[in-house]
């Protein structure tokens, strides 16, 4: 048995947690640079807003309805991800992170869960809600197919308490009938126009698809979802996430950039970022690519380079990483155009701790990765930017940060933005 | 010299009782998923915080007759004397930390 656990409207409710005077006002959070809306309250999902709506485009209406908008506060939502599943963790041991506000629970084998799943997840749920402010919904199933079906129904049905569980099996379900061939896990945007085409429209038409004809007509995934439905599993329980193939850091810039000394400091801070990631998983890597690109929908002919880079030994060492940036950029950057963003992606990554000796290249110099080991943990510790690389600027100076206008405070993961308590009332 | 992994002559006879020294954070959390960190925004005779004072609250706990605890009053965060258990609250302030400063 699965279940997944998810976390209500997550960016919006982080954003409620220390703002009382915000519950049940509408709260919408906007994407890296203010662009889009990326999630919304309940209220602000009922006025109508898409998800992934242009900020630009809902802003009077935001005006005149007194939604409270949030620029994106990652290191918030990072760390009351992270307590929610600890709490989680604390009733089921087995949990693997799906993503910020997913996770999928294997609680099968708990003697506590045995009898009444249901009733186990509803305590679950009230356990993630006391401790971490944070509201989530639980689906329960026999598969993962079947856990995230559940989910949605748990989400959208008030009435089932954010606990819904399908037990999945040869029977036939008419829940599954409600959900769309578009919302089935694992259905992709492309095939689900394709299915319906065929007349499967829900989750309940894939489920008694047959599986050959699937497998010819699309491939094993959508046979594999079918299987899912049917309560036969294809996707195990999987604790331990794979390390990253590719790690790409890439930003559009706060206002356009046409010079290359902030261009630099720009692909610096996302390459030092990149080799940071790198290091956190243990890989080295043997490929860099760098792209430059201007505003794809601006007006003019638009620009876009990219360079590649191959390291003869696979690097994890930041000084490294960035210097090759840099000298990527040198090559491939031309006067003229307003650049709106760029990126670092690294790949060919290789296992740091087993790397292969190269006969005729020198072995790598052991005092960088002490140096590397470091400086991250000055930067965990004593928080990020404690140490950079000069290259990447000084702070104050840079046009090509993110623009975040209405960031709120990182009320848990800095001493000077934790939240005020007013003194007690005193007695009349 | 007391390393363990840096003795080469011999191991320390001491190394099977090595505790681990304390952690401030081990008396004041006890629940981390659920402990939340705040300012005092003012004094408080009574329970001796200062106006800057972090308080230490955690979510998870029930709060009883007596206790300080984190409620919310008018929109905001605010600090309450329970008058009887079984309240709901944001949280329950279970420490007060302060760094020490000459006036």
């Amino acid at each position: 048995m699965f279940a997944l656990c998810d976390c209500n409207n997550f960016y919006a409710s982080c954003e409620r947690l220390f703002r009382p005077d915000l519950e049940s006002r509408p709260v919408a959070v906007l994407s890296n640079n203010d662009g889009c809306v990326i999630a919304r309250s309940a209220e602000v999902k009922a006025l109508g807003v898409p998800m992934g709506a242009p900020y630009f485009k809902e802003e009077g209406r935001f005006r005149h309805f007194g939604v409270e908008v949030f620029s994106s506060n990652f290191p918030l939502y990072e760390d009351l991800s992270r307590r929610v599943s600890d709490a989680l963790r604390s009733m089921a041991p087995d949990v693997e992170i799906y993503s910020i506000d997913e996770a999928f629970l294997r609680i099968d084998a708990l003697p506590a869960a045995a009898s009444d799943p249901e009733g186990f997840c509803r305590r679950l749920r009230e356990r993630v809600l006391r401790w971490t402010g944070i509201p989530v919904s639980i689906g329960l199933g026999a598969t993962k197919t079947l856990a995230k079906a559940a989910n949605r129904i748990a989400k959208r049905d008030p009435s089932r308490g954010g606990v819904f569980a399908m037990p999945g099996g040869a029977g036939d379900d008419p829940h599954l009938e409600g959900i769309d061939i578009g919302d089935t896990w694992g259905i992709g945007l492309r095939n689900a126009p394709r299915l319906r085409r065929f007349g499967i429209g829900t989750a309940r038409g894939l489920k008694y698809a047959d599986e050959e004809w699937l497998k010819k007509r699309f491939s094993i995934s959508e046979a594999r979802t079918s299987r899912e439905l049917n309560g036969q599993v294809c996707h195990p329980f999987t604790e331990r996430a794979k390390p990253r193939k590719t790690i790409r850091v890439s930003r559009s810039f706060g206002n356009p950039v046409v010079d290359l000394h902030s261009l630099k400091e720009a692909v610096s801070s996302f390459a030092f970022s990149a080799a940071e990631t790198l290091r956190k998983q243990g890989s080295a890597a043997g490929k860099m690519h760098l792209f430059l690109m201007t505003n794809p929908f601006g007006e003019g002919p638009g620009y876009a380079a990219g360079a590649t880079e191959r390291f003869d030994v696979p690097a994890s060492g930041t000084v490294e990483i960035v210097g090759r940036a840099v000298k990527c950029l040198e090559g491939i950057f031309v006067e003229g155009p307003a650049y709106k963003k760029a990126g670092v992606i690294l790949t060919d990554l290789a296992d740091a701790a087993c790397l292969q000796r190269h006969l005729f290249t020198p072995m790598r110099d052991p005092r960088e990765g002490a140096l590397m080991g470091v400086m991250d943990r000055l930067n965990r510790e004593l928080g990020k930017g404690t140490v950079f690389t000069a290259s990447m600027g000084v702070h104050g100076r840079r046009s090509w940060v993110m623009r975040q206008g209405r960031v709120s405070p990182r009320y848990t993961t800095r001493w000077e933005e934790i939240p005020a308590v007013l003194p007690p009332e005193e007695a009349p | 010299m007391n390393d363990p992994r840096s003795a080469t002559g011999f191991p320390s006879p001491a190394d099977p009782f090595r505790e681990d020294p304390l952690d401030i954070s081990s008396l004041l959390v006890r629940n981390r998923a659920s402990t939340f960190l705040m300012r005092s925004a003012g004094r408080i005779p009574a329970w001796s915080i200062e106006e800057g004072d972090i308080l230490v609250v955690d979510r998870s706990c029930r709060a009883e007759r007596g206790d300080l605890a984190v409620i919310t009053r008018d929109g905001k965060l605010a600090l309450w004397e329970v008058p009887s258990g079984g309240a709901s609250t944001w949280g329950v302030v279970r420490g007060v930390v302060r760094v020490l400063r000459r006036r």
